[in-house]
């Protein structure tokens, strides 16, 4: 599920698509590398197109859109640098116990919220204790992040009145302890944007998305906003006495156009100075965009890592033998020069690209019709009169549901040809998610997960693959215990051998189809400057850094 | 996107009319040829076209219009002509079907509400206004957006939030009959009021009916066209003309013509039978007929 | 008099009743659950969901569950799933937007309609008449999609003429009618496009029937002359003809109101309310239903009573 919600055309119809990267909890801060050069100029603005959040409360939201619309207004503890290690924020420093499980975060002195209250030790401990608070259910995933944290599921549960793991040593200092090693802390869950306590202590939990600082965050971000319009513009001024140094834009004004089709009309006619993540330029539009001297059309790896989901509940597909000849039915290749022309990438993995914990050489049983043939065969099936598979007088038939209005037609087709006959149904994600994916009455499961928003590749591994928690009734031990094994450790260089083997693993078994990643095209029109970084998330972090030239 | 069509005011005193005339015929005939052409290209284009309208062929994307591909391709490599003819099938099959039930709804409701009278009908005019309360593209897209955009579907729904307008415009037409000489004559011999309604008041409305019916597809067409351009009508793999040029939309800067022939196919048809339907009014009311 | 216009109101209130609960139907019949798209059930434990859905009042009855909207909404304490917002403040925050560009569009094409509609009727079935009649069936005809595209094109990004999207300059906030005319331009086009063939089509035949009648015919054996006979009887005619479809266009143009706001970005009522259907946020479209079936009451009335002050004939008909 990647795109998220745009009350639009498009929106309509990628809706499967919508909601997008729901599921997402993650960090936010705001951005950037602190105090890089003298070069860029100070000043002007920019009129950018990345999707409206439908909350600017990061405590109550797990949804993508407000994930990377916050760091705008908000900062956490810690931020990720390019390659993902946590860089100081608002924590100038931290320290880690030998045994790697308390952290001790001496916090900026001097940083102050947009309304002038200082920062505290306070307003982290409230933070987090308001996302694990027993009422706010909504941000149950966000409170997975913190769940680690002593005592954090006894105050989650009602039965404690604080998260006792969590001691304000002083003002400016926070220590926190865990119940065991959990590396993904210092990314994901250090990297939360902290909340004021002045704002939010008197507000009934219940009450948080009705309160108007839902709509007008008071945060330490590197932007403070003036004005959101639903489903029209927010506009925000950089925060002078930002604690990273001052951005260097003035301004900034986010659209919200009808879809990325009438945000591109409005790159190319100059109306709009930057558009990406979600709302990239379309592809179909990458070659136009690129002819245009005016604009630079930069393609980074996308959000959303398209696939197909098998449900292993139906005999059909609990074979590995089918599910790996389907997978050998599946020419990729067509599908990225023709769909996605040229833009994509495949990696036979649920691991963002871009991280350092992606095997880029997994094994992916690929376009090898031929194979196909065979495998069905072993399992049974063979070619009838009409071409189509058979085993003993049934044909080959199921029906993908799908919130993907691109690859399913192309799959079918591919399909075709080796005897398969596949029905797509298309629908829109709520009739798709709670009525049948979440009930695992998908045969097999057209959507795209959503990954690379989140600051370590732990995060979509446990909610989608974990067999406590997946839907497709997928269940491998060795998969289960190197998921958890893969945060034990703080040890990156270990990490990423688990990580290996588990994707290693995981492709074997083929319960997923992994068909490919679609580059995310910005558009940035000539006279400002965007740094280049390795995703489109990344490249919003550092919007301090943008300037006009 | 105001889907109109222009409800009829004016009334039909006799629908019996004289024998056509070559002029009527005249008036007709433009309309009718552009219909026929359309529904013959539709029923039978498909045979003569070599392709699948949902075959794939990667290597051919988006090409221009050539010898192998008259219309072109489209992003999949589709052959558009062959989309255009079996889309045509879809809107027109919505068009028709959907005209079907509203007009089979709005006669019988009309047609008892203005021959009983009284609190029979005011009560089905009650039922009337409140369906027409409904901004009725607004809860089309409500239902369908909820309940997904399947063909059957699609004729319910237009088909069964347009009726009112074709009641009232019949009920009107029945009030004035109502009281007309032959009306009163069966009476009078004790015809039952069905056979009355049967025999005697639907005959003279039947001109009405006629022309409202034929502007109705027209309407209809550009309802699941607007729907699926939206997204929210026709699925594809499935052709329909409005989904074809909501994905010609996304190249109309560089492959202008995959948006600019179903545009034309909508508007050619909806053309045919809304002049189609101003022609037959024309013809079918004397008192419409130009003075010359 | 008043006691038939109260009457008239009171009779909207079942029709408001009976909108209310369709659309409450269609809602909770409509697949999927509210809860699950707020927050990953996967994440929940068995009481933590049934929680959530208790929370958002989808384990009451329905009755009950129908009741407290319609209370929420008149009160304007009812809020969206989403955005947490009182749904009041989010169709207040659309309305202008949608509102503007319907009246405007209204205004437009009943200017249009109304001089094409009585030159057309000057002649009829002369060459004026015929290409008209023409040029209207054409309109009706053209998919207002395919002409927001092609304006679009023209003049947003080929001759840089108009602002492609939005409804006010960049980062302007409040509504300030001169700076949004361009901005509002291209939509009210489109929405008054195909609205004014059907208003001339309405006012060649009004003027036509007009012409026809016998106290036309009388004044004009009386000796008056042509312009006077059009100004009192015939434009009269006319414009109880335009007047007479407002009740009628008002719905088309809220359903329209969907296509041109998502064509050209606007912030208007159409789009949230496509966006709370999909996303099953029952309360935001509850209130844009409800708002949209008074407003077309409100037409209906207003078009009844200009009809009784222009036309005494009809009143109380």
């Amino acid at each position: 599920m990647t795109r998220e919600f745009r009350a639009t055309r498009r929106q309509v119809l990628g809706y499967g698509a919508a909601l997008g990267g729901l599921w997402v909890a993650s960090c936010v801060s705001p951005a950037t590398t602190p105090g890089v050069s003298s070069g860029p100029r100070r000043g002007g603005q920019a009129v950018i197109y990345i999707n409206h959040p439908d909350t600017l409360n990061p405590a109550i939201s797990p949804v993508s859109t407000t994930i990377y619309n916050t760091p705008f207004f908000y900062s956490g503890l810690t931020r990720p640098a390019d390659d993902y290690q946590p860089q100081p924020d608002l924590a100038e420093s931290w320290t880690v116990s030998p045994d790697g499980k308390q952290f001790t975060f001496k916090l900026r002195s001097g940083v102050k919220f947009h309304d002038g209250q200082p920062l505290t030790a306070d307003d982290v401990k409230f933070t987090w204790e308001l996302i694990s608070h027993p009422d706010n259910l909504v941000a149950r995933q966000i409170a997975g992040f913190f769940g680690r944290i002593v005592g954090a599921n006894d105050f989650t549960a009602g039965k404690a009145t604080e998260i006792a793991g969590v001691k304000i040593v002083d003002p400016l200092t926070v220590q926190v302890t865990l119940t065991d090693v959990y590396a993904p802390f210092l990314t994901i869950s250090a990297g939360q944007p902290i909340m004021p306590k002045h704002v939010w202590r008197d507000v009934a939990v219940k009450q948080l998305a009705a309160h108007p600082a839902s709509r007008k965050p008071i945060g330490t971000g590197p932007f403070v906003l003036d004005s959101w319009t639903q489903n029209e513009s927010i506009v925000m001024h950089a925060y002078d006495e930002y604690h990273l140094g001052r951005a260097n834009l003035d301004r900034i004004i986010s659209l919200a156009p009808a879809d990325q089709t009438a945000g591109f009309n409005l790159l190319k006619s100059g109306e709009l100075d930057a558009m990406g993540l979600y709302a990239s330029v379309p592809i179909d539009n990458y070659d136009e965009a690129k002819s245009d001297p005016n604009i630079e059309a930069r393609p980074v790896p996308g959000l959303a890592n398209m696939y197909a989901e098998f449900n292993l509940r139906n005999p059909l597909f609990a074979d590995v033998r089918v599910r790996k000849a389907l997978s050998y039915a599946t020419d990729r290749g067509a599908l990225r020069n023709s769909l996605w022309r040229g833009q994509a990438q495949h990696i036979n993995s649920p691991i963002h690209p871009a991280f350092w914990a992606a095997k880029p050489d997994t094994t992916t049983f690929d376009n090898d019709p031929g194979k196909a043939i065979d495998l069905f065969a072993q399992a049974g099936w063979r070619r009838g009169v009409d071409g189509t598979l058979e085993k003993d007088g049934a044909k080959l038939r199921f029906t993908m549901q799908t919130i993907q209005r691109d690859y399913d037609v192309v799959l079918q087709e591919q399909w075709k040809k080796v005897g398969v006959d596949m029905q797509v149904a298309r629908m829109d994600f709520g009739s798709f998610w709670a009525p049948l994916y979440l009930q695992g009455k998908t045969e097999l499961a057209g959507l795209n997960l959503p990954f690379g928003l989140y600051l370590d590749p732990d995060y979509p591994l446990t909610g989608y693959f974990h067999s406590s928690l997946n839907r497709n009734k997928y269940k491998n031990e060795k998969v289960d215990a190197l998921i958890g094994q893969a945060t034990a450790t703080l040890d990156r260089e270990q990490r990423k051998q688990r990580y290996f083997d588990f994707q290693e693993t995981l492709a074997q078994d083929v319960p997923h189809l992994w068909l490919g990643v679609p580059n995310e095209i910005w558009g940035i029109r000539k006279g400002l400057n965007v740094p280049k970084k390795p995703t489109g998330y990344l490249t919003i972090r550092a919007i301090k850094e943008w300037y006009r030239t | 996107m105001a889907v109109i069509t222009a409800p009829r005011r004016r009334t039909f005193m006799i629908a019996a009319r004289p024998p056509r005339s070559r002029s009527d015929l005249a008036r007709v005939a433009p309309a009718a040829a552009l219909v026929t052409i359309v529904a013959l290209a539709v029923a039978f284009g498909p045979l003569l076209v070599a392709y699948a309208p949902e075959a794939q062929s990667i290597a051919e994307r988006l090409r221009a219009p050539t010898a192998d591909h008259l219309l072109g391709t489209d992003a999949f490599g589709r052959d558009v002509l062959a989309r255009l003819l079996a889309g045509g099938r879809i809107s027109l099959a919505i068009g028709l079907l959907s005209m079907g039930i509203t007009v089979l709804a709005g006669v019988a409701v009309g047609a008892v509400a203005g021959y009983f009278g009284g609190s029979v009908d005011a009560l089905l005019m009650r039922a009337t206004e409140l369906v027409m309360v409904f901004p009725t593209f607004f809860l089309i897209i409500l239902i369908v957006a909820t309940f997904g955009g399947s063909v059957a579907l699609l004729i319910l729904v237009i088909g069964l939030t347009s009726w009112p307008v074709s009641a009232r415009i019949i009920r009107g037409e029945v009030l004035k009959t109502r009281h007309r000489d032959f009306v009163l004559a069966a009476r009078a011999v004790g015809a039952s009021s069905w056979r009355i309604i049967a025999r005697h008041v639907l005959p003279n409305v039947a001109a009405v009916v006629i022309v409202s019916a034929t502007v109705r597809v027209g309407t209809n067409i550009l309802i699941e066209a607007g729907l699926s351009y939206l997204g929210l009508g026709v699925q594809p793999p499935l052709a329909s003309w409005g989904n074809m040029v909501a994905d010609g939309a996304k190249v109309i800067r560089t492959e202008w013509w995959l948006t600019a022939i179903p545009a034309l196919a909508i508007f050619v048809t909806v053309l045919g039978f809304n002049i189609g339907g101003e022609a037959l009014r024309d013809v079918l009311d004397p008192r419409r007929r130009p003075l010359r | 008099m008043t006691r038939y216009w109260a009457g008239r109101i009171l009779q909207s209130v079942p029709l408001l009743f009976f909108v209310s609960v369709v659309v409450f139907g269609v809602m909770r019949l409509a697949p999927g659950d509210p809860s699950t798209l707020l927050a990953d059930p996967a994440y929940l434990n068995d009481a933590q969901r049934a929680e959530l859905h208790r929370s958002l009042g989808l384990d009451d009855p329905l009755p009950v569950q129908y009741l407290r909207t319609m209370g929420g909404l008149v009160s304007g304490a009812l809020l969206s799933f989403r955005t947490g917002q009182p749904t009041t403040e989010m169709l207040a925050n659309a309305l202008p937007v949608t509102a503007a560009v319907a009246l405007l569009g209204m205004a437009l094409a009943a200017a249009l309609g109304l001089v094409a509609g009585s030159a057309a009727a000057r002649h009829p079935g002369g060459r004026l008449d015929r290409a008209l009649g023409l040029a209207m069936a054409g309109a009706i005809a053209f998919p207002s999609f395919v002409l927001a595209l092609f304006l679009l094109r023209i003049f947003a990004e080929g001759l840089h003429l108009l602002p492609a999207s939005g409804v006010r300059p960049l980062g302007a906030t409040g509504f300030d009618p001169l700076a949004s005319l361009p901005y509002l331009a291209l939509p009210v086009i489109v929405t008054a496009f195909p609205l004014s063939a059907v208003l001339a089509r309405y006012t060649r035949d009004a003027v036509r029937e007009a012409l026809d009648e016998d106290y036309v015919r009388t004044a004009r054996g009386k000796g008056l002359a042509p312009p006077t006979v059009m100004r009192r009887h015939v434009l009269r005619n006319a414009l109880v003809a335009v007047v007479s479809v407002i009740g009628t266009i008002t719905p088309l143009l809220l359903g329209g109101s969907v296509i041109v706001e998502s064509l050209f970005g606007l912030p208007g009522v159409g789009r949230i309310t496509v966006a709370a259907a999909l996303q099953r946020d029952y309360p935001v479209v509850m209130t844009t239903a409800l708002f949209s079936a008074v407003l077309v009451v409100l037409a209906n009335l207003v078009t009844d009573f200009v009809y009784g002050l222009v036309d005494p004939r009809i009143r109380l008909a």
